[in-house]
């Protein structure tokens, strides 16, 4: 159950992390630096996506796995990039059940 | 709040001494309560109030990351919302924002799929054995895979949850079997 609801919050965070990243390049668009169709604005919001997803795992890890020591961060980052490519993977996936039910 | 008042709670139809049913926690009804304002009072609530417990919730997600987890499953209930309820309302959230930026996170149009990912090739062949088995042309295929895979994409969200939290499972029996 730890492990459902470990998950269960961090894709809360995500979602959340989601609305402020698609705000803010909505804002960008705004000022005229382009949106999410720019590959620049994109790819920084991406990196920035992906930054406070392992900070949250590296600070998450602590009371809710008791994680500690030399590996911990690093650890976080590899979970970070697990959690972007599960994002792809739903995409993926979206793909194939949409093509078989269509 | 009133501590002694004699009323019969109408759920469980038996005689309550304090403001509340000790039973189901109902109410005694005020006279106010059935008359158009109050009506619209409670409505007014309901459309502007946002539950404590889930601003609490949100508020230890963000600013204490796992301390929501540690206490949830330590079995504090009644302080924070249930991790599932939390995932549904920032969903909410996320839908609002999609929709207010028009933009869509998870789902790719059929065209991103088979020019701009990285199954692209794939995607085409599958699509293409598909097309054929259907007897139906790209053109007219491509508007229906859009709509779908945007309302597919909200409807099948928890499914991200799954794997992440099989691999928290293994990585903990991991470090388990280690020490």
């Amino acid at each position: 159950m730890t492990h459902v609801a470990f998950s269960l919050h961090l894709y809360t965070f995500l979602l959340l992390l989601f609305c402020v990243a698609l705000l803010l390049a909505r804002f960008s668009e705004l000022l005229g630096f382009g949106g999410l169709d720019v590959p620049r604005v994109d790819n920084a919001l991406s990196t920035a996506n992906l930054a406070a997803c392992t900070v949250y795992i590296y600070l998450a890890s602590g009371p809710g796995y008791g994680a500690s020591g030399k590996l911990r961060a690093a650890k976080a980052f590899l979970l970070a990039l697990t959690v972007a490519t599960i994002v792809l993977g739903y995409r993926f996936v979206l793909l194939l059940i949409t093509l078989y039910t269509t | 709040m009133t501590d002694t008042v004699n009323w019969i709670c109408p759920t469980c139809n038996v005689p309550v001494t304090t403001h509340f049913c000790a039973n189901c926690g109902e109410e005694p009804l005020a006279p106010r309560d059935l008359t158009l304002r109050g009506l619209g009072e409670k409505l007014l609530h309901a459309l502007t109030s946002i539950d404590a417990r889930t601003m609490r919730s949100a508020w230890k997600l963000l600013r204490h990351p796992g301390e929501l987890t540690l206490a949830w499953t330590r079995g504090v209930r009644k302080a924070y919302v249930a991790p599932f309820q939390l995932f549904l309302i920032a969903n909410v959230l996320f839908f609002g924002v999609q929709w207010l930026t028009s933009e869509n996170v998870f789902s790719s149009s059929l065209d991103s799929h088979l020019h701009h990912q990285d199954w692209s090739d794939l995607a085409q062949s599958l699509l293409a054995r598909r097309l054929e088995a259907t007897h139906t042309t790209l053109e007219q295929y491509q508007p229906t895979f859009d709509r779908a895979v945007v309302l597919n994409a909200k409807s099948l969200i928890l499914l991200m949850t799954i794997p992440f939290a099989l691999i928290c499972r293994w990585h903990s029996l991991a470090n388990a079997a280690r020490s």
